[in-house]
């Protein structure tokens, strides 16, 4: 945290040394989530250099990534990737529609309830809250605590949200049986 | 009976984290497992989704990065005419801005212009970058008060108050990696501004007073986090160290009203009215230590006794910096040294002083700092002037810089006149 400080102090001055340490250490990262989200590894590098670029435009304003230098990059992506898909919604695709093995393995379709690709075609017909609650939450293994402090909601508010997301989601997959 | 599930719920999947089945957790809790279970087994499909091969990035990211620092270098080109004035005002410190009307009136003219022209926002920006010690950050401090006194309502004040805590631990983070000493006067203010946004809460109705409390508590949080990670980091740093937990305290302190005032509002109120009606509601501060560019050998020549010079201000008082016409004023010649000293290291930073219509501040201004007072800190005075023609250009700058969603309650501090 204190040393992402001090280059985010130097990256406000343009300081090309400090915005590719902070490229570096972060855009990995960034990509993973985006690809998570959008399944797609052209557009998840486009949607990546994007953050970075808005990161650029916005890191005068400090009061944005004050508090959580890695939230901010995360609330980037989300938006960045809510704008995505307005622009180009993904193909509507019944969850129903998916029932046929994808991803999946064998095993894993005949000991598991949901398969993989169904549940990914549910997660995107939640709001964007909830989804972006369950990427972190779920996609990235964050705790209660650091998702809420990404999204700048409170501890209870995340897990009411994650609480409503997990349930649409059964609603969604159980119309499909 | 919701809460209750997504307790248990989160005790499930931190089991699951752990390596354990989550039906040990489940079976503690028989009556809400059945609502329960569910959920789990979508959180754990969930986790499945998510866990897909993730194929390596076509250009391996480098595109990315190129861009970023083309458009990294166009930003510094185009700022390039802001570099003169970077360079007179900024980065090099042990250089004292020691008139502090100059600080005043840079300050006013920056908020003024900031959103109009390159050259303000050029010196604005290099100012906030700045550190307690360096040549700007008078400027800075200025700046944050000058729009405190600008900002039109409780929350929007509030808010910024807690923006300017914010900045206090980072400038302590800074200086704790460039060890540099900490000043008192930045823990001092820190607790200030965080008492100030709790004064301003106290000042709203149910419904946006927990809100904001709760903004309260969760920015107090992060400090007390920020501070704790820097004291384990200069554990051979004594003096920081000490620095460090009163200011780790102070950031409790507040967290554990503002969490009193959520559970119970009126006597949070209550409390916050006795406050105001303290002489100094918060711990006095000392005297100040030599902070960067607040050394001995910078003081003024007309320090009285050459010694502790309140009026310095390395740290930012020296808005009010010796040397300066409205620093000779008989309060500060002939007034109590301990009293100036705590008004001086809170003049610039402390709006609370402002909702102190009694006592020292009314000595003070006895004592003829009444006109730079109400200049320097006092939003009802400041709101005074600027009714009676202050450039609208600050206005539009606290509009910009303060996007609170909140509309403006129309209610405005109690500030002595």
């Amino acid at each position: 945290m204190t040393s992402d400080r001090k280059l985010l102090r130097r990256a406000r001055a343009y300081d090309q040394e400090a915005l590719g340490e902070l490229y570096d250490t972060y855009a990995a990262r960034i990509y993973g989530y985006i690809y998570k989200r959008v399944q797609n590894a052209q557009i998840a590098e486009n949607l990546t250099g994007d953050v970075f670029l808005r990161l650029l435009e916005a890191i005068q304003d400090e009061k944005a990534w004050r508090s959580s230098f890695t939230g901010w990059l995360y609330r980037i992506a989300h938006n960045l990737i809510v704008d995505h898909y307005r622009s180009e919604p993904p193909p509507s695709v019944r969850v129903d529609d998916l029932s046929l093995p994808g991803d999946d393995s064998i095993e894993e379709t005949a000991s598991d309830p949901f398969q993989k690709r169904q549940v990914r075609a549910a997660l995107k017909q939640l709001t964007p809250d909830q989804q972006q609650v369950l990427a972190l939450r779920f996609g990235e293994q964050m705790k209660s605590r650091e998702v809420a402090r990404i999204l700048q909601k409170s501890v209870g508010a995340v897990e009411a949200l994650q609480h409503r997301a997990l349930n649409s989601l059964r609603r969604l997959l159980d119309e499909e049986d | 009976m919701s809460e209750k599930v997504n307790q248990i719920l989160e005790a499930c999947l931190d089991a699951i984290d752990r390596g354990q089945d989550p039906e040990e957790i489940l079976s503690q809790y028989p009556q809400d497992a059945s609502a329960v279970r569910p959920l789990v087994e979508m959180a754990a499909a969930t986790t499945k989704s998510f866990d897909v091969d993730i194929p390596p990035p076509p250009s391996g990211l480098t595109e990315g990065r190129q861009q970023l620092l083309d458009a990294a270098a166009r930003k510094q080109k185009s700022s390039w005419t802001l570099n003169p004035l970077t360079r007179l005002f900024g980065e090099k410190r042990r250089q004292h801005m020691r008139f502090a009307f100059a600080t005043k009136l840079i300050s006013a003219i920056l908020v003024a212009v900031v959103g109009t022209t390159a050259v303000g926002g050029g010196v604005a920006a290099a100012a906030t970058n700045s550190l307690p010690g360096d040549t700007l950050y008078p400027v800075k401090l200025s700046i944050e008060n000058t729009r405190l006194d600008l900002a039109s309502s409780p929350t929007k004040q509030a808010n910024l108050s807690l923006d300017f805590a914010d900045e206090r631990v980072e400038e302590i983070e800074a200086l704790v990696e460039e060890d540099q000493p900490i000043p008192e006067s930045s823990v001092t203010q820190l607790e200030r501004h965080l008492h100030y946004a709790l004064r301003q809460a106290a000042q709203m109705g149910d419904a946006e007073l927990s809100g904001q409390l709760e903004r309260v508590r969760q920015r107090t949080q992060t400090q007390i986090e920020a501070l704790a990670a820097l004291q384990a980091g200069t554990q051979e740093r004594q003096r920081a160290q000490s620095q460090l937990h009163t200011a780790q305290q102070a950031c409790e302190r507040v967290r554990e009203e503002a969490q009193a005032g959520l559970a119970d509002p009126q006597t949070f109120r209550t409390r916050q009215q006795q406050r105001e009606h303290m002489p100094d509601n918060v711990t006095p501060p000392e005297s100040p230590e030599n902070e960067p560019g607040n050394e001995q050998n910078q003081q003024p020549p007309d320090a009285p006794n050459g010694s502790q010079n309140q009026n310095q201000g390395g740290d930012g008082s020296g808005q009010h910096g010796s040397g300066e016409p409205d620093d000779a004023s008989p309060g500060n010649q002939q007034g109590d040294r301990q009293r100036d000293q705590d008004q001086d290291q809170n003049q610039v930073h402390d709006p609370n002083q402002n909702a102190q219509p009694e006592s020292d501040q009314q000595q003070d201004q006895q004592q003829g700092q009444q006109q730079d007072r109400q200049h320097q800190e006092d939003p009802a005075g400041n709101q005074q002037q600027k009714q009676q023609g202050e450039s609208g250009g600050g206005q539009e700058d606290n509009d910009t810089v303060d996007p609170t969603p909140e509309g403006d309650s129309g209610q405005k501090r109690q500030g002595q006149q």
